[in-house]
């Protein structure tokens, strides 16, 4: 009987969380970590400044400011892709 | 003549009924529409005579109207007081063959009402009109008598033509003006004497027997003397 | 109990109020001017939220296009590093991507799970989503891709709504703002239409309660207005004229029917008072018809003058020949001439046509030959004639050899029964002329009567009567 009541109490719970917001997952440690990764694979020909903001992009990310070096690391894809 | 008087002034209609019977003509009278209209359309009458404003909420115009639409021909004159020429034009548009207005003279009734019982019976072209020894060829216009031509102006013409076509009849100054010169208007002194008499002078002077007869305060008739 | 009804008054003047014209004016430019703000709202909502909108969903579109390719290259794997290719640049960090499997794990993309309002495949829909614990809006597009898997695509709508937001605040307070100047506006017209109707409005009033000689004043705008009350003074000035002439109509009946009708009254009573035969009694029983049948042409002549005043007979106005009319004139009233050795000389163009009344110019033409007979003496010369002295105008000339009529005379001359002194024995009602001037104002022309020899014993009159020939 207590099961019962237990259910009947936390199943709205559970459904509630259930509709909760889903979550935007891309400001994480392990995506800066995937961003860098991407970058590696074409630095070697990425102009000089491009490197300098990767590199502060990882920096950010070392010191856990994610969002920033997330940010600083797209930006260097981004103008990397547009100079191929 | 069987006549229908629709009038609702006893004095005028025992007038006019009186004047009209001494004349030999049989008259009926009713005082209001509604009756007026119901005897005329029920009853076969020579000429109707109507006075315009009625009581009984049918007026004269009403009547003229309601007979013509039902393919009734009867000659209608009308009598009343309503004298203005928008009222005069409105009465024989509706269907009225004359229009007298009050206070008239009873010989010009008289007059009016035999020119318009004749009418038909003229309706018939005539290339010639012959009284007397008086003869008019209208395909002419030329006018003779007793054989020798008589010179007329195109107007006495047309006067002479008038009378003839009324021989017998009495023709008021008035029945001449609108007839003859077409127009409604009141000269001042009698001009229409005048052309008569001119007219007169050419036709009966020099001969024995006067066709052209004035009659007192009535009007002119052509006539041969009997 | 006076207070319901003046409640009831009062309801009936709002009512009035609201039936006004000027509150209907003012109504209508209230409703165009908002009508105008709320279009120009509308476009401007168009033109900047609706852009960010469409800029959106053809973003979406875009990436779904892409990404809709390289599932047909490569399956689910291609997906995967499309997307993230995708994610690598997004330096807005406005994308929303989810690639999920049959089991609803997720393969790819930025959202830890599907959304609940995108469950329908192919669906458009709006939700919230969660970027570092704040929820912000959505657009998301769910892209079937086969049996198992299912692909989100979406953007952050972040900016739009705010834009939206912003926008809406702005357009609310100034349709406030609108609101408050309709209002006003719609007053302030209403206020002038008032301002320049009162003149008229109480002019017309003051004519209503009897004072009959107000007119509206005009300001110096000549605007429709002024227009307007020109108009009610040209129709004020027409109803005096007509009223002098009623009055002057009831006076002369008044004054100069009176007398045959006192005649023949008296004929009668004398013939009754006086031993007499049958003959003669007969004779004064005619001449008494004969004077009330004078009494009665009297009256038709008066009528016909009224009736021309009035200007009723326009409405019968039609084209005509005047020349025609003219040797019709010359016809009658030459036989007239020719019984008194006179000589009557016409002169006129062939052909004088004009739009006007047949009847009544006849008859006008008729009682000037009528007086030119009546005056000149036996033998004389009377002169018929008619030219079209300027365009859209045709005059008549009569001239005699009669006494003509002296200059203070003249003025009087179209009175009604007004008879100059020599003429007051010849027989006639005094009313020709009168008719004549009638006849004339109907045709919008007029009389003018002068001497044919000046300064001579018997110096003739010239009477010029002129007519519009249009009507």
């Amino acid at each position: 009987m207590a099961w019962a009541l237990a259910l009947l109490v936390f199943l709205p719970a559970a459904a509630f969380a259930q509709q909760a917001a889903p979550r935007l997952i891309s400001g994480s440690p392990e995506y800066c970590a995937e961003l860098s990764g991407r970058f590696s694979a074409m630095e070697i020909d990425a102009p000089a400044h491009l490197r300098a903001l990767a590199r502060e992009g990882r920096q950010l990310c070392a010191e856990g400011q994610t969002r920033s070096g997330i940010a600083k690391l797209r930006r260097a894809l981004k103008e990397a892709q547009r100079a191929e | 003549m069987q006549i229908l008087l629709v009038e609702d002034d006893a004095e005028v209609a025992r007038f006019v009924k009186k004047g009209l019977q001494e004349a030999g003509h049989i008259v009926e009278h009713v005082a209001n529409g509604r009756d007026g209209l119901f005897m005329a359309a029920s009853e076969p009458f020579d000429l109707l005579i109507l006075d315009r404003m009625l009581p009984g909420g049918v007026d004269g115009l009403r009547i003229v109207k309601t007979l013509r639409s039902q393919g009734n021909k009867t000659p209608v004159l009308f009598l009343t007081a309503l004298g203005a020429v928008d009222e005069r034009v409105k009465g024989l548009k509706a269907g009225g063959d004359d229009y007298l207005v009050k206070p008239f003279a009873f010989a010009e009734l008289l007059a009016r009402i035999e020119a318009l019982a004749r009418r038909p019976a003229m309706e018939v072209p005539a290339t010639k009109l012959t009284v007397a020894d008086l003869e008019v060829d209208l395909l002419s216009r030329t006018v003779t008598r007793r054989g020798k031509r008589i010179e007329v102006q195109p107007r006495e013409f047309r006067l002479l033509e008038h009378l003839m076509r009324h021989a017998g009849q009495v023709v008021t100054r008035t029945m001449l003006l609108e007839k003859v010169w077409d127009y409604h208007f009141d000269p001042q002194t009698n001009v229409i004497d005048v052309h008569v008499s001119r007219l007169r002078q050419k036709v009966d002077r020099g001969f024995d027997v006067p066709l052209i007869h004035t009659v007192r305060n009535a009007g002119y008739m052509i006539r041969a003397d009997a | 109990m006076a207070a319901p009804a003046e409640n009831k008054d009062g309801w009936r003047d709002v009512g009035a109020y609201l039936k006004s014209a000027g509150f209907r004016f003012a109504a209508l430019f209230a409703v165009l001017f908002l009508a105008a703000i709320m279009g120009f709202a509308l476009m401007l909502w168009w033109g900047t939220a609706g852009t960010l909108s469409r800029q959106i969903d053809d973003a979406i579109r875009a990436d779904t296009i892409g990404l809709q390719e390289a599932w047909r290259g490569g399956g689910a794997v291609a997906v995967k590093e499309a997307i993230g290719e995708r994610l690598a640049v997004d330096i807005d960090d406005h994308a929303i991507y989810l690639l999920t499997d049959g089991a609803g794990n997720r393969l790819a993309g930025n959202l830890d799970r599907w959304p609940g309002a995108a469950e329908a495949p192919g669906s458009w829909s709006a939700d919230t989503v969660r970027r570092d614990g704040i929820e912000v809006p959505a657009r998301l597009h769910h892209v079937p891709l086969d049996q198992r898997h299912r692909l989100l695509v979406g953007r952050d709508a972040t900016d739009r709504e705010r834009l939206r937001t912003l926008l809406s605040e702005a357009l609310l307070w100034s349709f406030a703002v609108a609101v408050a100047f309709a209002l006003a506006g719609a007053a302030a017209l209403r206020r002038a239409l008032a301002d320049r109707l009162r003149a008229a409005v109480a002019t017309a009033g003051a004519i209503a309660a009897g004072d009959l000689t107000r007119r509206v004043p005009l300001s110096t705008q000549r605007d429709e207005f002024d227009q307007l009350g020109e108009s009610m003074n040209a129709m004020l000035d027409r109803i005096d004229q007509l009223m002098i002439g009623i009055k002057g109509v009831s006076d002369s009946i008044a004054h100069d029917l009176r007398t045959p009708i006192a005649r023949a009254r008296m004929r009668l009573e004398n013939a009754l008072l006086t031993d007499r035969d049958t003959e003669s009694l007969r004779a004064e029983m005619e001449t008494t018809v004969a004077d009330l049948d004078g009494i009665s042409r009297v009256f038709q002549a008066l009528l016909r003058i009224a009736e021309a005043e009035a200007g009723a007979r326009r409405a019968a106005f039609a084209p005509f020949d005047l020349a025609t009319v003219l040797t019709d004139a010359a016809e009658v009233y030459g036989a007239l001439a020719e019984e008194r050795g006179q000589q009557l000389e016409t002169s006129w163009p062939e052909k004088l046509t004009m739009v006007g009344d047949r009847d009544m110019v006849l008859q006008a033409i008729a009682n000037l030959l009528d007086n030119a007979v009546k005056f000149t003496s036996e033998g004389g010369t009377i002169r018929l004639s008619a030219n079209v002295p300027a365009r859209g105008k045709r005059q008549i000339i009569v001239c005699d050899e009669g006494p003509g009529l002296a200059a203070e005379d003249r003025a009087r001359a179209g009175e009604r029964f007004f008879r100059a002194d020599p003429s007051r024995a010849l027989p006639g009602s005094g009313l020709g002329l009168s008719l004549v001037k009638a006849v004339a104002a109907l045709h919008g022309g007029e009389l003018r009567l002068g001497d044919v020899q000046p300064g001579a014993a018997r110096p003739g009159l010239e009477a010029r009567l002129t007519l519009s020939s249009r009507a």
